[in-house]
């Protein structure tokens, strides 16, 4: 085993995650630690949480994407501590969202942390390192270069371009003595796929499932520790990415995998899989049946009545301070109901929608009208659109049941987020969430009409 | 996003009384220390059902009024009936006969023959609300007692006037919460700190109950506890914690601990008895307990995380702690004041 004792070791992205599990193995082995990160409270706290492990710890607060801020800041160091032994790039950001969603913005700003970034800490230090005739670099990449996710895109292809560049380098580095050791994490349970939770059904399960079949923050440190002691020139660390990698060799099966990702992550994979051919042709099958039986069939719908009641807060300017009655009691329904029960027609469930609305510091029962969508296949939502006036002024209320899945039915299907604006502007002026309560459940039941007969 | 979790997060105050016979008891409190000095407040709004007996519910209204300085506590209740009050099970907005609580304000008065409490106070800030129990028992029959706090951390800004000699109120930290039940717990201790002197953003919620099974024999302390600091929230309130925490409540010294895989808090909250006021609480299938409270108190939580990067650290009060104490037992020292 390598001893790191007297050795002094430089973490990017040190202040959380895997960098500062990984920072406490190497203190624990007695390294002094060089430690940096954009976010100063939170490096801060790190070095506070390794000062138990008595070791010198510097710390340096840096943008790795500002070459000139990397470059100042490694002067800093060489002066003060020369060339660090091991150099790890662990900072990156995350992003999850699909290519064509992606602006040139964000494009720039993965490129510049995760790719730019680690490039600029190498090119610092590589000089002095090379000069002394030796050092290691650890370039932390990601599972995901062999996956290649879809929906996860940009981020994998500036942390592919790390990987690439990191693997040419330990071949061309060899000769000065310089270890260079790629390392792909994959399924972290850090909260970095936070963001995925609740968009898609395919991100619901992906998270709902991450503790069984995700690593720690600190079982990742543990093994890139391991293999920054064994020199490793590639570390896995995740059996899953054996099979990412053999899988990419298999077409077939790389092509099945992708279309299975996009139709489970993908905010459009139901849409997605609702045009595709086979369902396209069963979907006009279907028309042309229920049209058959519509013109034959009077028109028949139905009709119920619904109260949600919750509360309302106003943006500030808008209203006066604090939580106020916000209530909707409507009817709603459709006078066609094979078109409705017709997944092919554009009405398939959706609703017109007719009552009154009472807003505390706004209005009092005003009459509203507008539309209900049931749009459980499209995006898990019901969704309440409205308009309503008041002293002559037209408002616009849009309110959301959300993430409505079989799990979840009894609080999903009874809530609903909504924002209020006047007609017209973007501007929101009331934010509010209303229930629909249990105890209404009978008269709601009750309510249930045909009409059209 | 948790849709439950934001489901209850935008209930937390909705009224749970629906008039039901089962019997019922709802308690909606205010409760703050002042910045310095060991002062505090305690405001309570109160539904109060007999089992069996729904029309003869009680509106009550509480005022308490803790000065650890001039040793001198004041506690009022005033009782009216119910009807003719206002709540609702749709939105937070309480009119108890011209006393008036809602998310940003309170107004009203507590008179008896002893005495009256007026306050009028506004509040704002605050964190989201935190919840004792797992977030399912909200929804399950047990335990028949719930308690949450709705308004964490808020900022009080107004008065409190006791028999006519008025204190302002500014910028003092403290809570709006929630509870109700059933029945109330057998026995418990209750402690809340919103504020500790060393980390003024931090905030405590402990409880200690024991439930009677049959007869006698009770439960051994069941103990949830949540503590949010730095931005971090540590809930060892999941019933595997709940059950195998450790508690011992003596009169007027408590302490606690308890642990999960990442975390262990351990501490107490402790006052002196004369810095109590005992307090009498129907319990709505019949009877009274006995609450000894004080809002002045000291506590100490000692928190070791458990990971190699854990930190250990103690977080201290001297008095900005609540500490409640309810008990069948007549025999607890504090002179009962209501």
């Amino acid at each position: 085993m390598k001893d790191l004792s007297n050795h002094t070791i430089l973490l990017t992205g040190a202040a959380g995650g895997i960098g500062l599990h990984l920072s406490s193995y190497f203190a624990e082995a007695g390294a002094r630690l060089i430690l940096t990160d954009i976010n100063k409270a939170a490096l801060d706290d790190a070095a506070k949480r390794l000062e138990k492990y008595k070791t010198g710890i510097a710390t340096y607060v840096v943008d790795q994407a500002d070459k000139k801020a990397v470059d100042a800041m490694a002067a800093d160091i060489l002066a003060k501590y020369g060339a660090p032994d091991i150099l790890v790039n662990n900072a990156g950001i995350g992003h999850h969202a699909e290519l064509a969603d992606t602006d040139f913005e964000t494009w720039h700003k993965l490129m510049n942390v995760n790719f730019w970034g680690a490039l600029h800490y190498v090119y610092a230090f590589l000089p002095a390192m090379k000069q002394r005739n030796s050092g290691h670099i650890i370039n932390v990449a990601t599972g995901q270069v062999f996956y290649r996710v879809p929906t996860w895109g940009a981020y994998t292809v500036t942390k592919t371009a790390l990987a690439a560049f990191s693997d040419i380098l330990r071949a061309e580095a060899e000769k000065n003595n310089i270890r260079v050791t790629t390392v792909y994490p994959y399924m972290v349970n850090t909260g970095f796929y936070k963001d995925v939770e609740g968009e898609t059904l395919g991100g619901q399960l992906m998270v709902a499932l991450l503790p069984f079949y995700s690593q720690t923050p600190e079982d990742v440190a543990r093994i890139i520790f391991e293999a920054v002691i064994d020199e490793k020139p590639v570390e896995m660390v995740s059996p899953l990415n054996y099979f990412g990698k053999y899988m990419r060799m298999v077409p077939l099966l790389s092509d099945l995998f992708d279309k299975v990702m996009v139709l489970g992550l993908s905010k459009e994979g139901s849409a997605n899989l609702r045009d595709s051919s086979l369902v396209k042709s069963t979907a006009e099958t279907i028309n042309t049946l229920v049209k058959a039986i519509d013109n034959r069939t009077p028109n028949i719908g139905f009709r119920i009545d619904e109260l949600m009641s919750g509360e309302h807060e106003f943006t500030p300017g808008h209203g006066p301070a604090g939580k106020r009655p916000f209530e909707f009691n409507v009817t709603w329904g459709t006078d066609n109901l094979i078109e409705w029960v017709n997944p092919s027609s554009e009405n398939f469930m959706a609703n017109t929608l007719e009552g009154t609305v009472t807003v505390d510091g706004l209005c009092r029962n005003a009459p509203c009208k507008g539309r209900l969508e049931l749009r459980y296949l499209q995006d898990q939502k019901i969704r309440y659109v409205f308009d309503f006036t008041v002293d002559g002024k037209q408002y616009h209320f849009i309110g959301e049941k959300r993430q409505i899945f079989p799990w979840n039915l009894p609080w999903s299907h009874t809530t609903c987020f909504g924002e209020l604006r006047e007609a017209g502007k973007d501007e929101v002026i009331s934010k509010s969430i209303t229930h629909f309560h249990w105890d209404t459940l009978p008269d709601f039941l009750k309510s249930l009409r045909v009409v059209g007969v | 996003m948790n849709i439950q979790l934001e489901k209850w997060k935008a209930q937390c105050n909705f009224t749970q009384y629906r008039g039901q016979k089962a019997g019922h008891y709802e308690s909606y409190f205010l409760r703050a220390n002042h910045p310095k000095e060991a002062q505090a407040f305690w405001i309570r709004y109160t539904i109060f059902s007999p089992k069996g007996h729904p029309e003869q519910a009680l509106a009550e209204l509480w005022g308490m009024w803790f000065s650890g300085e001039a040793g001198k506590h004041t506690a009022i209740k005033s009782e009216q009936p119910l009807v003719g009050a206002q709540y609702s099970p749709t939105h937070f907005s309480l009119d108890f006969h011209g006393a008036t609580l809602n998310s940003n304000s309170a107004k009203g008065a507590a008179k008896s023959p002893k005495g009256e409490i007026r306050w009028d106070l506004t509040f704002e800030g605050g964190q989201d609300p935190l919840f004792l129990f797992p977030l399912s028992s909200y929804e399950l029959p047990f335990p028949k007692a719930k308690s949450l706090v709705s308004q964490p951390m808020v900022t009080f800004k107004g008065s409190i006037t006791i028999n006519g000699e008025k204190h302002k109120v500014d910028g003092w930290v403290g809570s709006q919460n929630h509870n109700w039940g059933e029945r109330h717990t057998d026995s418990y201790a209750w402690g809340q700190v919103a504020g500790f002197d060393n980390a003024p953003d931090s905030f405590l919620e402990v409880g200690s109950g024991k439930l009677k099974i049959i007869g006698p024999i009770a439960t051994p302390y069941l103990t949830p506890l949540v503590l949010r600091h730095n931005g971090k929230e540590y809930a060892l309130n999941a019933w595997e914690n709940i059950l195998t925490a450790k508690a011992g409540v003596r009169y007027y010294d408590w302490n606690f601990a308890t642990e999960n895989s990442e975390v262990k808090v351990e501490g107490y909250i402790r006052a002196d008895a004369k810095d109590f006021v005992g307090l009498t609480y129907y319990n709505p299938p019949g009877g009274n307990k006995y609450c000894l409270n004080s809002k002045i108190a000291e506590c100490e939580v000692t928190v070791t995380e458990k990971s190699r990067i854990g930190l250990t650290f103690t977080l201290t009060t001297k008095n900005r702690a609540a500490f409640e104490i309810l008990t069948d037992d007549e025999n607890h020292g504090i002179n009962m004041q209501v």
